[in-house]
């Protein structure tokens, strides 16, 4: 058995960042992270390796009604590896109903701003350099003007894709291989490992549990052998999904009664849209625009510049046999934009007989108004730049996913208090992207960096 | 015991048979028919990349996705055809439809992944027809520092020499402590073991069974029952054999007394499985302490209850030092046995007990070893067919037949064989598989045995054994069901070596002779059992059994009581563990010899002389003599001596 002064639980986005915070303030860390560690030099070339490899269940997670797919990583780094990287803070409309679901006081414009400064300081933050948008970019941008609607280039998380050398980024789903992209371990983690923490890869916490002056984590490595560890502070950083379903099954229920409950996961739903002449969307810069448009935040939507890899697209395209086959031979020529809805209704996360994470979540009446109100704008912007053919994806997407543990006032509203510790506990903290209140409509990951400094200056408090 | 899965051969996919593979290349070219410009999924080679997707599934996706496959395969053309036209319309209709969707995006997602993945050789065809040409195109070369910083975080996970080194110092100093207690305040506080076991058993099997796989009966019975039993054997009898034992003294040496003392011989060092990793923690702890030794436990890395069995002892009123644990794998075992503990008790299997016996040879330290067993169970046709018949499914699959004394071999009466086989199968297939406490099969812990498991079904089948059920093993899980086997024979692995798993190998014999012959021919000893109703025949055939230990009508009922020894012959084993003689096995026993302090000078002490020689050797032929003359010879040649002894012991030799 060996001791910790704090046991993070993940080594995604709000893990990196809890651990270089506490390691630099002098605590003995440990890092536990399901996934591999991987380097430019290993990661997994193309899509079909890429889900085998980098996702937990081999990217293929579904909720109860099989609607949505919902993607995890499961790698060091988490997320950072495989997500686009675009960083964005919260507007007033998001915080604002945070702050009123939580009576958490410091959770407005002002309020985040040093957070955000500094969680931006810590990585480098790109403009996508618009002379290099691919004509998927161009399309969006055009059909956004003929529209009248409102978008800007992307704030992303990268160093320098060095597209004069014609990189793809589309590539980078899978890792970016050039090191550009802001993942954790080029930077967060990289800090903590550097002060000095312990990272064990590989290894599944499979329970945690609290005693008396202590808490336990119990965990299997990649060969079968159970490990364990005990710590003074452990803090949950498995992910949404990863951390609910750590709690689920160490059987936190009975202790916090909102467990699971509050799950939100901006479903996506993609459009792909055919042109006499080729797009070309998988050359160049992967994304280039985001909607910045005051009625589509109103109305709970917005839209996103992006595409998928073959074997995303054969998945989405309607149709069988040869005719798919045909539509995909297009393939060159389909733009494509997708609709990110700022989910209202919550779902819910349970395990099921066999100990299997169960996700429900569904569209209220009042989502699938969102997600159809999104569609009639991609179908204006389709149609205004001379689209052939537009098809709907076959299923929605969850890729920003939230919830369960939510930050509240009561433990019957969430299971994190302000300080980002469960209720009832002493020593148990949350620091991921499961303390999200509610689905803030805007990209969680600046967010998640922001509030992993946050839960550490607590944790250190209580420490003290 | 450990055999790499990846050395099992397979040409096409290590998950799939080629049935299933046949059904995935239909189902795939229903997706991708192919044209003048694009193969046909099946053209294509894609399947050949299935393993690389489905290492990745969740195991019950894994488990859905092969029995889709076993319907492709054999669904005939329209029928499959209208499946996947269902399939494919399942996103269109209501909630109700999931398994629909879910079944179709299994498909479908295989498929498309596979071909627009590009896994096989039709994938540069596919790439071109399709235009896909993204790439990285920059080169930077070196590797990333974070390569190093990654390497060097990871905590090490085994204790270091230092470690290991300081644990058996603090053993050594404990076992002062412990051989200060007189024997009843060792045993008061194995009393108190005994309550805290039962208090805590809830939560010892709920830790047990989530790092072995058993069910929860196998754990309650096998590893608390099992381990109350031994403590009460202790607290009852370990006062008596204990103690100092008085022997006759000869009457050369009249006036003298003789005795035996157990006294402790320090620290034990104890080696431990994981197919009981409580009750092999406890027991041997708990013997050797009664003993008066210190402890140093190595549980198995794969089942380490970490933290566990300290809080237990602790809880009970062991000092921290009294018994420790050292966690890790064979190196930290190593690492311990270095420290030359005074004995090691090492269980588990050949191959390593070799390696334990050939490092402990070096430093010249005692071994106790307990290994594996090929369990023969003769059943005689005169025997009670029901009651062998649930003998044999329980001697063989409890904890999933990850017993050493599992029963491993069945060799049943011609006469009888076909209905005992009739039987067998019907109870078998009603047992349940689960780790609950319903369920009566648990799971393999260790993939290693599963590997093991195939890698046996797999050579006796493909020797013409006939598998008569556990057919809806998929052979990856752990989860294997019981396994009966006939038509075998000792050409196959499953006759040979040690199977650990869930097997009931049946093959018919005629007469004992033949029985003995064929239970005898291994190179295992450690356990058998003769099922008869005829007591005395049964009898002679268990002496002629080169075994350790063998149960007449039940099986491994000898370790149940406690007061019998457990352990192996031939490579089975050396040296026997519980009972007085395991009680015993821990303890330095001392001979002792209490003489008075008189003025006697010794008639074997110096000075030798002419006289004393011839007296000395008429005593010695007097010794051979039996009865009343013998003795009195015996006595008269004695007498003289003394006297000579004395005066020549006080005064010298003369000059
Ligand atoms: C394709 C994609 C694109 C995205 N694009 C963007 C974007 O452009 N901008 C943005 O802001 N967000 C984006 N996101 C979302 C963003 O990446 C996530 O919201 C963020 O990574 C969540 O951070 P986290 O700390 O909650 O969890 P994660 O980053 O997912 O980290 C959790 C880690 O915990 C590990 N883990 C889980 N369970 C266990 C266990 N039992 N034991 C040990 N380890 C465990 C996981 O393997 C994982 O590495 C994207 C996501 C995806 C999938």
């Amino acid at each position: 058995m060996q001791d910790y002064d704090a046991i993070v639980i993940g080594a995604g986005v709000g893990g990196s960042n809890v651990a270089a915070a506490l390691t630099a303030a002098g605590m003995r860390c440990l890092i536990i992270e399901a996934g591999r560690y991987r380097s430019r030099q290993d990661y997994p070339r193309g899509e079909l390796d890429g889900n085998a490899q980098l996702f937990w269940n081999g990217g293929m997670e579904l909720n109860t009604s099989a609607t949505l797919a919902l993607l995890r990583a499961r790698v060091v780094g988490g997320g950072s590896i495989v997500n686009q990287a675009l960083l964005d803070e919260f507007d007033d409309i998001a915080l604002d109903d945070w702050r009123e679901r939580t009576g958490i006081t410091w959770f407005s414009t002002a309020g985040m701003a040093p957070l955000y400064a500094e969680a931006k300081a810590s990585v480098s933050i790109q403009q996508v350099p618009v002379e290099h948008a691919n004509r998927n970019a161009r399309i969006f941008k055009q059909g956004f003007e003929n529209c009248g609607f409102q978008c800007k280039p992307l704030q992303r998380g990268q160093s320098g894709c060095r597209h004069e050398e014609g990189n793809d980024c589309i590539e980078c789903l899978y890792g970016c291989r050039l090191d550009s992209k802001q993942a954790t371990p080029l930077t967060s983690l990289q800090r903590a490992l550097k002060a000095g923490a312990k990272l064990l890869t590989e290894c599944e916490v499979e329970a945690i549990a609290e005693q008396a002056g202590f808490s336990e984590v119990h965990a299997r490595l990649a060969d079968g052998r159970p490990v364990s560890f005990r710590c003074n502070s452990l803090i949950l950083a498995a992910g949404t999904l990863g951390s609910n379903a750590l709690l689920l099954k160490s059987g936190w229920q009975d202790r916090l009664p909102a467990l699971g409950q509050g799950f939100y996961c901006h479903p996506q739903f993609m459009y792909f849209a055919r042109y006499r002449e080729p797009v070309d969307a998988q050359r160049g810069p992967f994304q280039s625009y985001k909607s910045d448009d005051a009625g589509f935040r109103q109305q709970g939507f917005k839209l996103e510049n992006v595409f998928a890899p073959p074997i995303g697209t054969a998945l989405m395209l309607p149709g069988l046999g040869l005719g798919h086959q045909r539509q995909m031979a297009l393939m060159r020529h389909f733009a494509c934009i997708e609709v990110a809805v700022r989910d209202s209704h919550p779902g819910s996360l349970h395990l099921s007989g066999q100990g299997r994470l169960q996700i429900n979540k569904e569209l209220n009446s009042e989502d699938r108004q969102r997600a159809k109100a999104g569609y009639a704008a991609v179908e204006r912007i389709f149609r205004s730049t001379g689209a052939e053919q537009i098809h709907s994806g076959r299923f929605g997407i969850g890729l920003h996913l939230m919830g369960g543990l939510r930050l509240a006032r009561r433990p019957e509203e969430g299971c994190v208090e302000g300080n980002f510790r469960l209720f009832g506990s002493r020593r148990v903290y949350a620091a991921d992207a499961s303390v999200f209140p509610s689905a803030p409509g805007i990209n969680p990951s600046l967010t998640i960096m922001a509030l992993a400094r946050k839960a550490a200056a607590h944790i250190l408090e209580d420490a003290r | 015991m450990k055999r790499d899965l990846e050395t099992f051969p397979s040409p096409v996919s290590r998950l799939f048979t080629p049935q299933q593979l046949k059904g995935l290349n239909r189902l795939g070219d229903f997706y991708c028919p192919g044209d003048e410009l694009m193969p046909a999924f099946s053209a294509s080679g894609a399947a050949e990349g299935i393993d690389r997707l489905a290492t990745a599934m969740h195991p019950r996706d894994l488990a859905d996705f092969r029995l889709l496959l076993t319907l492709a395969a054999r669904l005939p053309q329209p029928l499959l055809a209208s499946l996947v036209n269902l399939l494919d319309q399942a996103d269109r209709l209501g909630p109700w439809a999931k398994d629909l969707r879910m079944a179709r995006l299994g498909a479908a997602g295989v498929a498309y992944s596979l071909y627009y993945g590009f896994a096989g050789s039709g994938g540069p065809r596919v790439r071109a027809a399709i235009g896909w040409d993204a790439a990285i195109r920059s080169s930077i070369s070196g590797e990333p520092a974070m390569n190093q910083l990654v390497r060097d975080a990871a905590p090490d996970l085994s204790p270091t020499a230092a470690t290991v080194e300081d644990a058996f110092q603090r053993a050594h100093s404990a076992q002062v402590t412990i051989a200060a207690l007189i024997i009843e305040q060792r045993l008061a506080v194995l009393d108190r073991l005994g309550e805290v076991i039962l208090r805590r058993r809830d939560e010892i099997i709920a830790r047990v069974s989530q790092e072995t796989g058993k069910c929860a009966t196998d754990a309650l019975l096998g590893e608390i029952f099992a381990t109350l039993d031994n403590l009460e054997y202790l607290r009852k009898n370990a006062r008596k054999l204990l103690s100092d034992r008085k022997v006759a003294t000869p009457l050369a040496m009249l006036g003298k007394k003789s005795r035996v003392w157990y006294e402790p011989l320090g620290t034990i060092l104890v080696i431990a499985p994981w197919n009981y990793p409580f009750y092999q923690a406890i027991v041997p702890i708990s013997i050797a302490f009664a003993a008066g030794n210190a402890v140093i436990h190595k549980p198995s890395e794969f089942t380490p209850l970490t933290g566990l069995i300290e809080s237990i002892l602790q809880e009970a009123g062991f000092a921290r030092d009294w018994a420790q644990v050292v966690y890790g794998d064979g190196k930290a075992g190593a690492h311990c046995l270095a420290q030359r503990p005074d004995k090691v008790f090492f269980t588990g299997s050949i191959a390593t007990g070799k390696k334990v016996m050939a490092q402990a040879a070096e430093l010249l330290v005692p071994v106790e070893l307990e290994l594996g067993g090929k369990d023969a169970m003769i059943l005689f046709a005169d025997a009670n067919l029901d009651r062998a018949v649930a003998g044999a499914m329980w001697g063989a699959l409890t904890n999933t037949g990850q017993s050493c004394t599992s029963i491993e071999r069945l060799y049943i009466e011609r006469s009888v064989f076909d209905s005992f086989t009739v039987k067998l199968v019907e109870k078998v297939q009603a047992l349940q598989l689960g780790t609950g406490r319903d369920d009566d099969i648990g799971q393999m812990t260790t993939a290693a045995q599963v590997a093991i498991i195939r890698h046996q079904l797999e050579d006796a089948l493909a020797k013409g054994a006939r598998q008569l059920t556990g057919h809806s093993w998929d052979r990856q899980s752990p989860q294997i069901p019981p396994i009966v086997l006939t038509q075998v024979d000792h050409s196959m692995l499953v006759m040979e070596e040690e199977s650990f798993g869930p097997f009931l190998p049946l093959m018919p014999f005629e007469g004992d002779d033949h029985a003995v012959s064929l239970a005898n021919r291994t190179i295992y000893g450690l356990s058998a059992c003769v099922w008869s109703g005829d007591i005395a025949r049964a009898q002679r055939v268990a002496r002629r059994l080169h075994v350790g230990n063998v149960s007449i009508n039940n099986h491994m009922i000898t370790e149940g009581n406690h007061g019998l020894p457990f352990g192996g012959a031939k490579q089975s084993g050396i040296g026997r563990f519980k009972g007085e003689e395991g009680l015993r096995g821990f303890c330095n026993i001392k001979a002792v010899m209490i003489d008075g302090n008189s003025s006697k000078i010794e008639a074997n002490w110096y000075p030798f002389t002419e006289a004393k020689y011839a007296a000395m050797d008429k005593m010695t032929v007097a010794s051979r003599m039996r009865g009343l003359g013998g003795l009195v010879r015996f006595a008269l040649a004695g007498l003289p001596l003394e006297s000579l002894a004395n005066k020549l012991g006080r005064k010298g030799r003369k000059g």
